[in-house]
């Protein structure tokens, strides 16, 4: 059940990342989701969805496969190697986490894209889509770890823990 | 323990190195197989969104109905007149083309398309339509709305479509200038610029006298995009920097932001092309 949960709430996630009245900036949902995983379950969990996430963001994207796994999953590791130095149910935790995770996995996203050859580098662009994407970040993680955590405490996993 | 979460790593690390690595036939696979799993609910939400704004408008405009209705009985009479025109012209193009010995020309065959999503990481400037090549729509044809071109498709599944848009820098189009028939080629800023597109023609001659509001059409070079199709218009024309050429800022006629609706052309031969081929392999021939 869990891991339906876990497919579930990345293929929401991944429907609001697409939706097509958002033209420039994109709420980074999907890492809305590792987040979640990375905060309150285990590693081999946190993995799981990283890959997942990622492999989602550049199917429904234009870049190669794999890059967003990469990405997610080194955000994740970090994020989950601090889990027990950080109050994990406060929103606050989620704000500030949510917004560095968006800015530094876009900016890691695009370094690599750009090494790759994918996009064009303009420097002004670039650091607008980061801060863009760190002010999403912001409201999006908290709203997505929510949503994530009201469906385990629903489906009667061991998540719902938020109070 | 430690030997479990060396192994954990292990296989991470083995699996990403591995998707990394996966070749472009497999991406693409895996890509359609994702792909077609959120069209159809994407199809349902956009389609559902904009009957809702739709029904917003019309409660909201319910009374510019009649001002609207009467606007729209004037221009119904205009475009009579119009059609009438153009019949004639018609018969006098015909009749032109049966002295020049030129084959019927065919129309574009154009397949309606909803917007059902956008680019997911923001690094490129896409949308996505709800069909794919099951209607035909394959990579390089042309993406168009009633206002003008917009883009090309770029990977297509079995019911949805990436389409590249102008407006990111990756997409190059060759183009001209309807006045004078200057080419150039059209690329995108990646950013809009006072909520309207803003594109860079480059490579013009530096000869080459253009205006600002120049139209600025496709060229039908390069076997992506028919000729014709209308782009923009010129705002403004400088040399570039290593002042061998001219370069122009081009505004795209279309509003990308605000896209609900797109055409393919999925057909578009261009008659005087395929007489010139159907010539030269005569002569061959001979």
């Amino acid at each position: 059940m869990a891991y339906l949960i876990m497919l579930f709430s990345l293929y929401v996630a991944g429907m609001v990342q697409a939706a097509p009245w958002l033209p420039i900036a994109k709420p980074p949902a999907l890492l809305g989701v590792v987040i979640y995983y990375a905060l309150v379950r285990d590693r081999r969990m946190m993995l799981i969805a990283a890959v997942a996430g990622g492999f989602i963001q550049d199917a429904l994207g234009m870049g190669p496969i794999g890059y967003s796994s990469a990405c997610f999953g080194v955000i994740g590791l970090v994020v989950n190697h601090f889990q027990n130095l950080l109050f994990t149910l406060r929103a606050v935790t989620h704000i500030i986490i949510g917004a560095v995770a968006a800015g530094v996995a876009s900016l890691f996203l695009g370094i690599m894209l750009f090494t790759g050859g994918h996009i064009v580098f303009d420097s002004a662009l670039f650091l607008s889509r980061i801060l863009a994407t760190t002010a999403l970040g912001v409201i999006t993680v908290p709203l997505i770890f929510r949503f994530v955590d009201y469906l385990d405490a629903r489906l009667g996993t061991d998540g719902g823990a938020m109070p | 323990m430690r030997v479990r979460g060396f192994i954990v790593w292990f296989v991470v690390i083995i699996s990403l190195v591995g998707i990394l690595s996966l070749g472009d036939g497999t991406t693409g696979r895996l890509k359609s197989i994702v792909r077609g799993a959120f069209a159809p609910v994407q199809q349902m939400v956009a389609g559902g969104v904009r009957r809702t704004r739709e029904n917003v408008s019309a409660v909201r405009n319910i009374g510019d109905v009649m001002a609207q209705n009467e606007r729209l009985e004037t221009e119904l009479v205009q475009l009579r007149n119009d059609v009438l025109t153009l019949k004639a012209l018609e018969q006098e193009n015909v009749q032109l083309r049966d002295q020049l010995l030129y084959e019927e020309r065919s129309d574009r065959e154009l397949v309606s398309c909803e917007i059902i999503g956008r680019d997911v990481t923001g690094w490129w400037q896409t949308v996505h339509l709800g069909k794919g090549y099951l209607n035909k729509i394959k990579p390089d044809m042309a993406v168009i709305t009633p206002e003008g071109l917009i883009g090309k498709t770029v990977e297509s599944s079995p019911k949805s479509t990436e389409v590249l848009l102008v407006s990111d820098p990756n997409c190059k189009v060759s183009v001209q200038i309807m006045r004078t028939g200057t080419y150039g080629v059209l690329s995108g800023l990646g950013h809009p610029e006072d909520n309207r597109v803003v594109c860079q023609m480059s490579f013009v001659s530096k000869r080459a006298r253009i205006r600002q509001g120049d139209t600025v059409i496709t060229s039908g070079l390069g076997g992506i995009f028919p000729k014709g199709l209308m782009v923009g218009y010129v705002e403004s024309v400088a040399l570039d920097t290593m002042g061998l050429g001219q370069q122009a800022r081009v505004i795209v006629r279309s509003d990308l932001s605000a896209l609900t609706h797109a055409f393919v052309v999925v057909e578009a031969r261009d008659p005087v092309d395929e007489l010139l081929q159907k010539r030269a392999g005569e002569v061959r021939e001979e």
